[in-house]
């Protein structure tokens, strides 16, 4: 057990890019417009060209070799989600004493898969191939992500599937918990790719349509590209108290030891994962004000994650939302995506919605609002339990607190 | 901070093959049987038994690895690029963290899991992870493991990734057990005769210069996350004893591991 004169870590600044666009605007605001960036045709949401030109006019042109124009789309992303956390946070660089943990499923994929493809079927010189598979090792990714921030502090590279960013979450509270680190910016970026795509739609689980978590007729997952980061402080050192957004309170991480893609049919690693957040955090699950699932729309996930919070909450359990239909699912970066929406909650005061439940999956006893039923908040929002499920069985749950 | 070795061991590609020849294994990756063959190797020669000593969430998991599955990845593109036929366990396999999935269901691991990748790194940051829960006392014991192999089909490519000077591995993988304060505690209870290797292993700290040291590699050959093996190689030669080892990295870099009795 953590000593009670553990430092509580709080939330200072936090940048996103989705589909909906740069920073958390575009996203919040079509969030409560229930408005999704998901594609009616593909059922995908991607980083468009606009945006992308976006992203290169947003960030400094004169950050080093690395930071040229010739960055790969990820990078850009990722860079740009760094800048506007650390603008929001007040950090004008990051020094040798702070902590920088990165996120990713794929990394740098999209670039070299078809090369890859080219050199494996004769239509690509050896040489050419070579230079995108540079590109190859995920460690590239956070080297090039280092040296365009001139970056040489602890860092470290999480890449346990979908549950990545939310074990990196976790990970960096420790780390300032643990003073190894004063400050930690943390976040996780993915792009699609050939792999991702192909290989969700190959075990069946994509649906064209949008998804609709924990719905009875649930057909499926709407992959989508996007990055975040947020900053992470010792509140102890903060003296600008209004420059906290929420805090981080807890963290848990937990297998299923059950398959390599498919989830414990009770949830097993997911219940013990927020069973011991919420012990870390110290906070009775009486408490939790609302769950923001991981409720990526796939039959078993939502089956298995909806069991696990009966599970631990009972049949009133604190209502439960999954956002994905409004942003996608985007694999290793959905944890701190999905992280900054509940801290926008906490801020805002406003709950979100179920897009696409209309009807509940009657095997869940769950409070879970459909998609025309609006919650009354009758307290404010005060702790909110956010989890997270990967492939392998990797499973991670984070104890959010408001600043109140 | 300190953790106490508890074990280690490591493996090489040449002795899974009674593995990849086993039906159990039939549809298992090299990589994966040489994380499990290093874990079991320590589990075989430790005299207490980690799964029963300990309850599952005081077990911690950390995988380090560069190249991941990259051998299955391949083949899953090229099953859809070029075969046009999709093979769905290729897939499942071919991802980084599919390693760890392995373990955790061949060894019932339901305790915390986590798989790093950070290039030359790898194996100092499962360490060093594995160190801080310990120190946090969220796990008692963790089981640390690092592993790279050359993909059939992309050997060149990836020898194309190191300096022309580094030899290395074409697949090996090596585990260290440690355990915190309470851990050795559990352990000692057990009643068993303990042999434990009386080394405790500092906190690693990592120096990124271009300053060589002296004290080379004594692995054989070189892969991303071999720091583990290095620490065990160099407790097998040097029970007992202080070091500063300083493991010099194809990119100029190096790390630092002490170790004192």
């Amino acid at each position: 057990m953590i000593a009670s004169t553990t430092p509580a870590v709080a939330v200072t600044g936090y940048g996103v890019v989705t589909p909906h666009g740069l920073g958390i605007d575009p996203l919040w605001s079509n969030l409560l417009k229930r408005q999704t960036c998901i594609a009616n045709d593909t059922g995908t949401g991607i980083i468009d060209q606009d945006i992308l030109e976006q992203l290169k006019y947003s960030l400094p042109k004169d950050d080093g070799e690395s930071a040229s124009c010739g960055r790969e789309k990820s990078l850009l992303m990722a860079l740009y989600a760094i800048q506007q956390s650390m603008l929001h946070a007040g950090w004008t660089s990051l020094n040798s004493d702070d902590g920088l943990i990165f996120a990713t499923t794929t990394g740098y994929i999209a670039s070299w898969e078809n090369e890859l493809l080219g050199f494996l079927s004769g239509s690509r010189r050896e040489d050419s191939f070579q230079e995108a598979f540079r590109r190859e090792p995920l460690g590239t990714m956070l080297a090039d992500i280092c040296n365009g921030l001139n970056f040489c502090g602890h860092n470290l590279l999480i890449t346990t599937a979908c549950s990545s960013s939310a074990q990196a979450i976790a990970i960096a509270s420790d780390w300032i918990r643990l003073g190894k680190v004063k400050r930690c910016l943390v976040g996780g970026c993915e792009t699609l790719s050939m792999l991702t795509s192909q290989g969700f739609d190959c075990f069946k689980l994509l649906t064209r349509e949008l998804a609709r978590p924990f719905d009875k007729k649930r057909s499926g997952i709407n992959l989508a590209e996007g990055a975040a980061f947020i900053c992470l402080e010792n509140e102890s050192t903060i003296v600008d108290r209004q420059r906290i957004q929420a805090r981080i309170l807890g963290g848990g991480i937990a297998s299923d030891a059950y398959h390599m893609t498919a989830p414990h049919p009770e949830g097993l690693g997911i219940y013990n994962a927020m069973k011991i957040a919420l012990n870390d955090a110290s906070i009775d699950k009486s408490e939790i004000d609302f769950i923001h699932a991981h409720g990526t729309g796939s039959y078993h996930n939502d089956l298995s994650e909806g069991l696990a919070i009966q599970r631990l909450f009972g049949e009133h359990s604190p209502p439960v939302y999954s956002t994905k239909p409004i942003h996608g699912h985007t694999l290793a970066a959905c944890g701190v995506i999905e992280s900054i929406i509940c801290i926008k909650t906490l801020t805002e005061q406003i709950l979100p919605t179920n897009i696409g439940l209309k009807d509940r999956d009657e095997k869940l006893k769950i409070n879970l609002p459909l998609e025309h039923e609006s919650v009354a908040l009758k307290k404010p929002i005060k702790f909110i339990l956010k989890s997270s499920l990967g492939f392998g069985g990797s499973n991670a749950a984070i104890v959010l607190g408001g600043i109140s | 901070m300190k953790a106490l070795l508890v074990a280690g061991e490591k493996s090489y590609l040449n002795e899974i093959s009674y593995l990849l020849k086993d039906d159990q294994f039939r549809k298992s990756t090299k990589n994966m049987l040489l994380c499990y063959h290093s874990i079991n190797k320590i589990i075989a020669k430790i005299p207490f038994r980690i799964y029963e000593t300990f309850d599952c969430n005081e077990i911690g998991l950390f995988i380090g690895t560069s190249h991941g599955e990259l051998e299955t990845t391949k083949d899953f593109l090229k099953s859809i690029g070029i075969d046009k036929r999709a093979r769905p366990f290729l897939f499942q396999h071919g991802l980084h963290n599919a390693t760890l999935g392995f373990i955790c269901q061949t060894l019932n691991h339901t305790g915390p899991a986590i798989t790093v990748s950070n290039r030359f790194f790898s194996g100092e940051d499962a360490i060093d992870l594995a160190m801080d829960w310990l120190q946090l006392n969220k796990i008692k014991i963790a089981i640390t493991v690092g592993y790279d192999s050359l993909p059939l089909g992309l050997e060149n490519q990836v020898r194309g990734l190191y300096p022309q000077s580094t030899q290395l591995s074409t697949g090996s993988a090596a585990a260290l057990v440690l355990a915190n304060e309470e851990g050795v505690r559990k352990i000692l209870n057990t009643n068993y005769s303990i042999n434990l290797n009386n080394l405790f292993l500092e906190r690693i700290t990592y120096c990124r210069t271009s300053n060589a040291r002296t004290g080379g590699s004594t692995s054989t050959h070189y892969y991303d996350s071999n720091a583990i093996e290095e620490i065990y190689n160099n407790l097998s030669r040097y029970p007992n004893h202080c070091s500063t080892m300083n493991l010099q990295k194809p990119n100029g870099t190096y790390s630092v591991i002490n170790m004192a009795s």
